[in-house]
C-alpha cells in the first residue's frame, strides 16, 4: 500500500491537505503529516517520525509532498537518513493540486512512480 | 587536524555565532523570516554537546554535531548544514585526527552535499556563494603545500568579503527567491554564518602549538 505524506511549515496547512485528500480520493488511503509542531518549520526528525509511523501503519511505499524550502530538505535528509530511498520519493508538485493527483492515483492502484508522475503533471493543469 | 582541533572550531562557531545572533536575524529580516541567528544559536549550542565526549575519532563527532543540526536548527540551513556534515561525516576518517588533505576532503564533501540538495550555484545569494570559492581556495592551497592555518587566515578574511558581495545580488534559491529584484541591497543572512565557520576555523588553528 502506498501511503501520502504532507509536510508543511504549518501544521494546520498540513492537516487541512490530509483531510482534504481523504476526502477527495475517493477510497481507502494512509495519511500522514509532518512539520509545524510547536513553531512554523520542519526538520529532518520530524519527517523521519512521520514516514516511520506511515510504515507501522501499514504503508509499504510512500509519496512525499512539501510546500517549499526546507520542508524539501529535510524530507530529502529524512529519506536518506532512514535509508528509505527507492520506498519513498520526495514528489515534485505543487503541494495542494500535486497531492490530490497523487491521492487519487494511489487509491486507483497506482505504483509509487505513477503517484509521483501524476503529482508531477499537476504543474502543468492550468486554471484558466 | 585533531578532534581537540576540530571541536575547538565547533565551541568558536557556537560562539561566534551568538554574538551575531540579532545580526544574523536582522539580516534575515530584510528576506525571509527573521529567525537565522536564532535557529544557527539553537542548533550550535546542542551541536557542541557533541564534543563533550572526547577521543571518539573525527567522524563519530562529526556525525553527532550534523545530527544534532538536523533536529535543532530547523529551516533551510538546519537541513543543509545537517546532511552536508553527514558526508563531511563519512569523508573524514574515523581517527582522532587526519592529514589536512583529508580535511579538505571532507571539506568537499560537505560542498558537494549543500549543492545537491539545494541546487544553488555561484551567485544565487545562498552559503554557495561562501563555501563553493572557499572550498576552491582550500583545496589548491593544500595542494600548493600551503599550511592549513595559513590557509584558514586568508579563507577567514576572502569568506567575510564573499558574504558582503552576495549584498549585490538577486537571490535565486531559496524563500528570498521570491522577492525577486527586491531581495537586492541585502547581505545573505546563510553566507554570512557559512563566512563565520571560516573565521572559527582560522582561530581555531591559530591556536595551533609548536
Amino acid at each position: 500500500m502506498i501511503g501520502i505524506l504532507a509536510v508543511s511549515h504549518s501544521r494546520r496547512l498540513a492537516t487541512g491537505l490530509a483531510e482534504l485528500l481523504v476526502g477527495l480520493a475517493g477510497g481507502e488511503l494512509v495519511v500522514g503529516v509532518a512539520g509545524g509542531v510547536e513553531t512554523l518549520g520542519v526538520d529532518a526528525a520530524m519527517v523521519g517520525a512521520a514516514l516511520a509511523e506511515l510504515e507501522e501503519r501499514g504503508a509499504s511505499e510512500i509519496a512525499v509532498f512539501a510546500d517549499l524550502g526546507s520542508a524539501v530538505f529535510s524530507v530529502e535528509s529524512a529519506i536518506e537518513l532512514a535509508e528509505l530511498e527507492g520506498r519513498a520519493v520526495l514528489v515534485d508538485a505543487p503541494f495542494v493540486e500535486g497531492a490530490i493527483a497523487g491521492s487519487m492515483t494511489a487509491v486507483t492502484g497506482g505504483s509509487l512512480a505513477d503517484v509521483a508522475e501524476a503529482g508531477e503533471a499537476a504543474y502543468l493543469v492550468r486554471k484558466r | 587536524m585533531d578532534e581537540a582541533e576540530f571541536c575547538r572550531l565547533w565551541h568558536l562557531f557556537q560562539e561566534v555565532i551568538d554574538g551575531n545572533k540579532e545580526y544574523l536575524n536582522s539580516l534575515d529580516a530584510a528576506i525571509g523570516d527573521a529567525d537565522h541567528g536564532t535557529n544557527m544559536a539553537r542548533g550550535m549550542e546542542k551541536a557542541v554537546a557533541a564534543c563533550d565526549q572526547p577521543e571518539g575519532g573525527l567522524r563519530v563527532t562529526a556525525k553527532a554535531i550534523a545530527m544534532a543540526m538536523l533536529s535543532t536548527v530547523g529551516g533551510a540551513s538546519g537541513a543543509l548544514w545537517g546532511s552536508g556534515l553527514l558526508k563531511f561525516a563519512a569523508a573524514i576518517p574515523e581517527a582522532v585526527a587526519c592529514s589536512d588533505r583529508e580535511f579538505a576532503g571532507a571539506v568537499d564533501a560537505f560542498v558537494s552535499s549543500i549543492r545537491d540538495r539545494g541546487k544553488a550555484n555561484l551567485g544565487d545569494k545562498t552559503m554557495v556563494d561562501v563555501f563553493l570559492p572557499a572550498r576552491d581556495r582550500l583545496i589548491a592551497g593544500v595542494e600548493a603545500g600551503e599550511a592549513l592555518p595559513a590557509i584558514a587566515e586568508v579563507l577567514a578574511e576572502a569568506t567575510a568579503a564573499w558574504a558582503l558581495e552576495t549584498k549585490d545580488l538577486i537571490a535565486l534559491k531559496g524563500r528570498a527567491a521570491y522577492l525577486g529584484e527586491r531581495s537586492r541591497g541585502h547581505v545573505d543572512p546563510g553566507a554570512f554564518s557559512s563566512s563565520l565557520w571560516f573565521l572559527s576555523l582560522s582561530r581555531a588553528l591559530a591556536e595551533r602549538s609548536g
